[in-house]
């Protein structure tokens, strides 16, 4: 667990924050509601983020399998 | 949540603290203040905390002590270095235990106490004086950097580059085949003589094309042309003379091809002497294979999946903290050498291109098929560089794991592919005299022409179309990665502003707390995009000041640095509500310590403050500001031997001598009861201004009961003050025995002439003698309040002097 701004702020009477982790899950799992947002691409970087293993690599490798099997799937269509 | 708070910190036999040394806060969760002079081992209970939270010390990992140098040098194989700390939530209570093999390890094993110490570890808890400027006089991206580990923002700058590094592969990825696909649009252009790449204008030139060949349908697509194409290879093949020249025709281009272009494997060549160099050294490889299980190691490790403070492969016992910074020592070493690799990945993926478009060659050369013994060389030919290409191929996605260079040479590849060249040349001489002897008729070349340009559109446009579908998901992905991190990037800095804008009210409110009428505004710590950093701003007459540096004198940066990590602690700190300050008064000047006292006894009367200092006056400054919720402790002394010596409070004493008197020993309760009742009496005749003869050094402290108390008593005669209380205390005591004839000797002296009951008479005595100096109507000390000629009084009045 990380720290955060969690209590009320004496000098600005803020209310109390959400921990970081908190924001960028919830950035996560609303990541199909992004204008312009491919579905698919949504779906894999927050499979991968939900997995812990959100990489540059392992990012690339997702997209590459996906443009594979969306080729593949429409060359059957055919 | 309720944050936690210090029951009791006990610590023995770690750095230069021997004994048991504990601070004890059971009652109220009090804070204290600790006055050591330099040299008395008062760091040493700084250290032990920082220990107890983080498993090392970070300025002494720094010196290069290693565990060992924690232990206490005298404590024998079977003692324990120990820091206990009990909290207010007693489930996490926990002895953290260091054992003679430099094996460490916490008494409560539990999950919840695991927890507890991940989250506290993220915590600021300590500062020293050492520290203070550390933050201020950071670069502005370190600063980020800081501030985003401490609100757990950390891995978003990895999710961020990560991603945009995704990005930008993704997107020259698609560059390149969107220049793949120019380049074919270009070669249709040409092939149909029009301006532009137009897809209508291709079938218009399809159909005219087959219309020649007589095939007269309409072509709108590319299965249609596939089927043009089809056509027109069996009508050119109808005739073993159109099919003849129809073959010589595509050899001629394929050939031409081949000698216009030759093939000379130079960016292969490039990368094999890039490869060899590296390979050649030894520390470079090595460095290589250690940085992959270093990078791994450092994922593990910030995952917290890693839980131990043992190194996962060799099993030593060593701090997560170390682990991390070794980790990232060796990055920073291989920078140079990372460059090299990157390099080297460049230049094989421009050898990996290189191969691909040999072999496409020595694919168009096969499918020639003429009865030419000048062809059958050329492939004969074209096979040796096939056999040395696969072993190319290999050698490309060769990882520098060994020292074993790539041997090139072995494989002649540019020798077999010179004599692919010459082949090529001998047998296009060869075609282009046959093509002479069979001299096509007119009619014949249109035929063949226009078969050749329907088969080239059709490789063309089918090309495309798998270019096309590459490139359509390349886009939508690269697209939505570009939103992505453009969104991402909005989220962080939002964030990030948002928690500056909190700490930013807390640094500047502090700060004004210690410099007001100074002419400061505000202090702002402010997010800077364009160089993804941190800096403060001051605002000071109207005038707006970054860095601090331009501005500040040691001693601001100073007040600076304690006001952001007071700030950072109160916007931060989660799980626990205490702090310890370690000697942070040393840089303030003179007249600002008063006001850092009251900062923190006034802001942070809610956390539990062990304040630790070797500053007398601001020790004193703090009692006097301080009325209840607030322990003082002295250390008294050091020795190697005993170690830390910390002066016991009054109730501690008292405590000890009825135990002392119970003991049955009367030699050992009555010097329990001298040293107790000299101490309370020479603070007594310090409170009251008691004149006592001069005496010089460490002398003046050696004042026994027996001197004691008749000064006392002349001194509170002399200001009538036993008009208005009993003077019989004074009487019993000076007559007591234990006065008489052990109070009022040196410590040597004997106790054979007491008993038991003449000791306890005088403690009870010396007990009677502190309450005459109380009110009874308000209840306090006749020194409640003093005056500038030293007359005081209690607060009601009915008590004076």
């Amino acid at each position: 667990m990380t720290p955060t701004p969690s209590k009320t702020n004496k000098s600005n009477g803020k209310e109390a924050r959400k921990p970081a982790k908190e924001i960028i899950n919830e950035f996560f799992a609303r990541l199909h509601d992004i204008d312009g947002m491919d579905p698919d691409v949504a779906a894999t970087i927050q499979r991968l983020w939900d997995d812990n293993k959100l990489g540059r690599d392992e990012l690339l490798s997702a997209l590459k399998t996906a443009r594979e099997k969306r080729g593949k799937d429409e060359s059957e269509e055919d | 949540m309720n944050q936690k708070k210090i029951r009791t910190l006990t610590v023995s036999g770690f750095r230069g603290i021997r004994n048991v040394i504990t601070l004890d806060f059971t009652k109220r969760y009090e804070s204290v203040i600790v006055f050591g002079a330099n040299a008395k081992g008062k760091s040493s209970l700084g250290d032990a905390f920082e220990w107890f939270y983080t498993g090392s010390v970070t300025e002494l990992t720094k010196e290069g002590c290693t565990r060992s140098d924690y232990r206490h040098r005298l404590l024998d194989e079977d003692e324990d270095t120990v820091v206990t700390l009990e909290l207010s939530d007693t489930s996490l209570n926990s002895d953290f235990i260091l054992s003679s093999s430099r094996k460490q390890a916490y008494s409560n094993e539990t999950e919840q106490f695991r927890r507890y110490l991940d989250s506290s570890k993220d915590e600021l808890l300590i500062l020293r004086h050492k520290d203070l400027k550390e933050f201020v006089d950071e670069t502005k991206g370190n600063k980020r950097k800081h501030i985003a580990k401490l609100i757990g923002m950390e891995g978003w700058e990895k999710v961020r580059d990560d991603m945009g590094n995704a990005e930008t592969l993704l997107s020259r990825s698609l560059e390149r085949q969107r220049e793949s696909r120019t380049n074919r649009q270009e070669e249709v252009v040409q092939l149909i003589g029009t301006a532009e790449f137009d897809e209508g204008a291709c079938w218009k030139f399809a159909e005219q094309q087959a219309s020649v060949l007589g095939i007269s349908y309409r072509i709108r697509n590319l299965n249609d042309l596939k089927k043009a194409d089809e056509e027109a290879k069996a009508v050119t093949s109808a005739t073993e003379r159109e099919a003849e020249l129809s073959m010589l025709k595509k050899a001629e281009e394929v050939l031409q091809q081949i000698i216009d272009t030759p093939q000379q494997a130079s960016s292969l060549v490039a990368f094999s002497q890039l490869y060899n160099d590296f390979c050649a050294s030894p520390s470079k490889v090595l460095w290589q294979q250690l940085i992959e299980l270093y990078k791994h190691g450092k994922s593990i490790l910030e995952s917290g999946q890693w839980s131990e403070d043992v190194c996962p492969l060799c099993g030593m016992n060593v701090g997560q903290g170390e682990l991390l910074t070794h980790i990232q020592d060796h990055e920073l070493e291989g920078s140079e050498i990372q460059q090299e690799l990157d390099q080297l990945s460049a230049a094989r993926a421009k050898a990996k291109k290189e191969l691909r478009a040999i072999g496409d060659t020595l694919s168009a050369i096969n499918e020639l098929d003429l009865d030419d013994k000048g062809l059958a060389r050329l492939k004969a030919a074209s096979s040796n560089v096939a056999l040395a290409l696969a072993d190319a191929k290999g050698f490309s996605e060769q990882e520098v794991r060994t020292h074993a260079a790539i041997e090139l040479e072995d494989l002649n590849i540019r020798t077999k592919l010179d004599r692919l060249t010459k082949e090529a040349n001998t047998t296009l001489k060869a075609i282009q005299l046959r093509l002479e002897t069979l001299t096509p008729t007119d009619i014949e070349r249109a035929r063949i022409e226009a078969f050749q340009n329907i088969s080239n559109l059709y490789t063309h446009l089918f090309a495309l179309d798998k270019l096309d579908d590459e490139i359509r998901p390349l886009e939508s992905q690269a697209l939505s990665l570009r939103i992505f991190t453009r969104s991402f990037e909005q989220l962080r800095r939002k964030t990030m502003g948002d928690v500056l804008e909190i700490i930013s009210s807390d640094v500047s409110r502090y700060f004004l707390y210690l410099h007001p009428d100074e002419g400061f505004d505000e202090i702002l710590l402010k997010f800077l995009p364009d160089v993804d950093g941190i800096e403060f701003h001051i605002y000071y007459k109207g005038e707006e000041i970054t860095p601090p540096r331009r501005f500040f004198s040691e001693s601001y940066l100073n007040s600076l640095g304690v006001c952001l990590f007071l700030a950072t602690v109160r916007a931060f700190n989660k799980e626990n509500g205490f702090i310890l300050l370690d000697d942070i008064v040393n840089s303030f000047d003179a007249e600002h310590r008063a006001d850092l006292a009251r900062l923190l006894v006034n802001e942070f009367g809610d956390f539990q403050l062990i304040v630790l200092t070797h500053d007398d006056v601001w020790f004193n400054l703090f009692r006097r500001l301080t009325q209840t919720g607030w322990q003082y402790k002295r250390i008294r002394g050091w020795s190697y031997e005993e170690g830390v010596d910390i002066e016991r409070t009054p109730k501690d004493e008292l405590l000890d001598c009825r135990e002392a008197l119970q003991s049955g020993s009367v030699d050992y309760a009555a010097h329990k009861v001298r040293s107790y009742m000299e101490n309370r009496l020479k603070r007594l005749c310090y409170q009251l201004g008691v004149r006592l003869r001069f005496r010089p050094g460490a002398h003046n402290d050696e004042r026994t009961v027996g001197e004691l108390v008749p000064e006392m008593r002349s001194y509170l005669d002399e200001r009538d003050y036993f008009s208005l209380v009993d003077v019989s205390v004074f009487n019993e005591l000076e007559a007591s025995n234990f006065v008489a004839n052990f109070g009022s000797h040196d410590r040597s002296s004997e106790t054979s002439s007491l008993v038991m009951g003449d000791v306890e008479f005088a403690l009870n005595r010396m007990q009677d003698l502190e309450k005459i100096f109380s009110c009874p109507d308000c209840k306090k000390k006749v020194w409640d309040i003093v005056d500038h000629n030293y007359n005081m009084r209690c607060e009601c009045g009915n008590r004076s002097l």
